[in-house]
């Protein structure tokens, strides 16, 4: 571990981690699973990183809401297998951030996916190894970093891990269809200020369950807490937001609306946007 | 001589932690924000205030009449904060800039820090200016400050004229730093060319100012 001039801030570094083990920083403990125990060559896959977070502290979303960053990852990977640095999250929680402010994160554990490739050419076990970069905060925050790898085994294609599919179910799917009719952003008059907006409808799947709406990491923009409107037609949730003046081509983003069900399960929706003020 | 009154109240921050945040999650409570920075307007007269520096001494926003002055929500135990001041990134950009005669004030919010905690980290980090305790954060309530770094600044006629983040990379990571747009030095820019900021209002990106609980 490796704490630099300020002792608050540590980096661990456990770049010499066996293969297949996890890497354990101050606060925690990730590691790399893939979706099945051998994977066929010429085909995709889907690889786990799984974060397992100390109580009390927390990680976040790819918004991180008023203050935060959420994890990246750098791949080092053999020849002929490809592995995305795009991330796909799972529905993040509101978490108090001190006096008015909220982060959007998850605590104990966060299990984010990066969709993966190999190719026909590949065969037997190679290794994969990511560099993983977090935020961690509790009270404090600390930034840490963290290499981990695993032996991908390529060949015929193996049983698929229950854990992994758990988690894939948890994550967030993209775009419209049931229970959201209908989506997008409305500008007020004078376009400096307006609503994103959600519509689930009266009939369609489970319009009786809570809705969360978390907006999208936009630089110009200062977004509300969600408003929820409910009458005979369905649910409409909305986000007010205010534009910081200085924007002057249109920017897209990405909400996740977030249905909690009775029972607490909780799906979340991709929903991208364009926010076009000219 | 500064009043002795003012030694007094100089460093007894609230000690110890409080309570750690119970981090319940709040859900769904559609409650409509009340963002606190909604209160001060760009454009409007910067709040004045008097706070201790890291040797004890008074400084005035009103010090700085007719000045540019730059304030810097500041903590050192918050990684984006070192994230700008490794490799003197932040104190080479106060320097460039107090050399055209911009006034940089580092601000203290955290309640538990003090002018001597301040004193220490500015040996080691070897700032030159003032950091500003607010240790009841009054200050960092009047001006909206809600993350560190979180910077405003303010023209010479003692308007704000910029408030947000410090540049356009809202990651922790230093490497960063060049490729980004750094938001106060284009502001200062314009500033001093006569011209008014073209992006007056950033979301600032960070840590969460650590704030005394009220």
């Amino acid at each position: 571990m490796v704490c630099t001039f300020l002792s608050l801030v540590c980096i661990a570094d456990q770049a010499n981690a066996q293969s297949t083990q996890p890497a354990t920083t101050p606060k925690v403990t990730a590691d790399l699973i893939p979706d099945r125990s051998s994977i066929a060559p010429g085909s995709s896959f889907e690889m786990a990183i799984r974060f397992r977070i100390e109580k009390g502290w927390h990680m976040y979303w790819l918004n991180p809401g008023d203050s935060g960053l959420a994890p990246t990852v750098e791949w080092e990977l053999p020849q002929g297998v490809w592995l995305s640095t795009e991330l796909k999250f799972p529905p993040p929680h509101r978490i108090r951030a001190g006096e008015g402010l909220e982060s959007f994160g998850y605590e104990d554990e966060l299990v984010v996916f990066a969709e993966g490739r190999v190719d026909g050419s590949v065969q037997g076990s190679v290794e994969v190894s990511a560099r993983l970069s977090w935020l961690v905060c509790q009270d404090v925050c600390l930034a840490e970093q963290s290499t981990v790898r695993v032996s991908l085994e390529v060949g015929k294609s193996g049983s698929k891990d229950p854990r992994v599919d758990g988690w894939l179910q948890q994550l967030a799917r993209p775009g419209a269809g049931d229970p959201i009719k209908e989506f997008g952003v409305r500008l007020n008059e004078g376009q400096s200020s307006g609503v994103i907006y959600a519509y689930i409808p009266a009939g369609w799947q489970k319009v009786d369950s809570e809705y969360d709406f978390f907006p999208p990491a936009i630089e110009f923009a200062s977004f509300d807490r969600p408003e929820v409107k409910t009458d005979s037609r369905g649910k409409v949730v909305e986000v007010p937001f205010r534009i910081l003046p200085g924007m002057t081509e249109p920017i897209t983003g990405q909400a996740m609306l977030v249905r909690i069900e009775l029972d607490g399960k909780r799906s979340g929706f991709l929903l991208p946007l364009t926010f076009d003020f000219r | 001589m500064k009043s002795a009154l003012g030694f007094l109240l100089a460093a007894f921050g609230l000690l110890g932690f409080g309570a750690l945040h119970s981090f319940a999650e709040e859900g769904h409570k559609h409650k409509h924000g009340d963002h606190t920075h909604d209160k001060l307007s760009i454009g409007d007269k910067a709040p004045g205030f008097t706070l201790k520096d890291q040797n004890g001494k008074d400084v005035s926003l009103s010090d700085y009449a007719g000045k540019i002055v730059v304030l810097e929500w500041f903590n050192e135990s918050c990684p984006f904060v070192v994230k700008h001041y490794r490799a003197g990134h932040m104190n080479n950009l106060a320097a460039k800039y107090a050399e055209k005669g911009v006034v940089w004030l580092r601000i203290n919010s955290t309640h538990n820090a003090t002018p001597e905690s301040n004193a220490k980290i500015a040996k080691e980090w070897k700032i030159q200016g003032p950091i500003l305790q607010d240790s009841d954060g009054e200050v960092g309530h009047d001006y909206g400050a809600t993350n560190t770094p979180h910077m405003f600044i303010i023209d010479q006629e003692g308007k704000l004229v910029y408030r947000g983040a410090i540049d356009s990379d809202s990651s922790a990571d230093t490497s960063k730093i060049d490729g980004a747009t750094n938001y106060v030095a284009k502001a200062l820019d314009e500033l001093l060319a006569g011209k008014p900021v073209s992006q007056p209002e950033t979301k600032a990106y960070g840590c969460t100012i650590k704030y005394a609980k009220k």
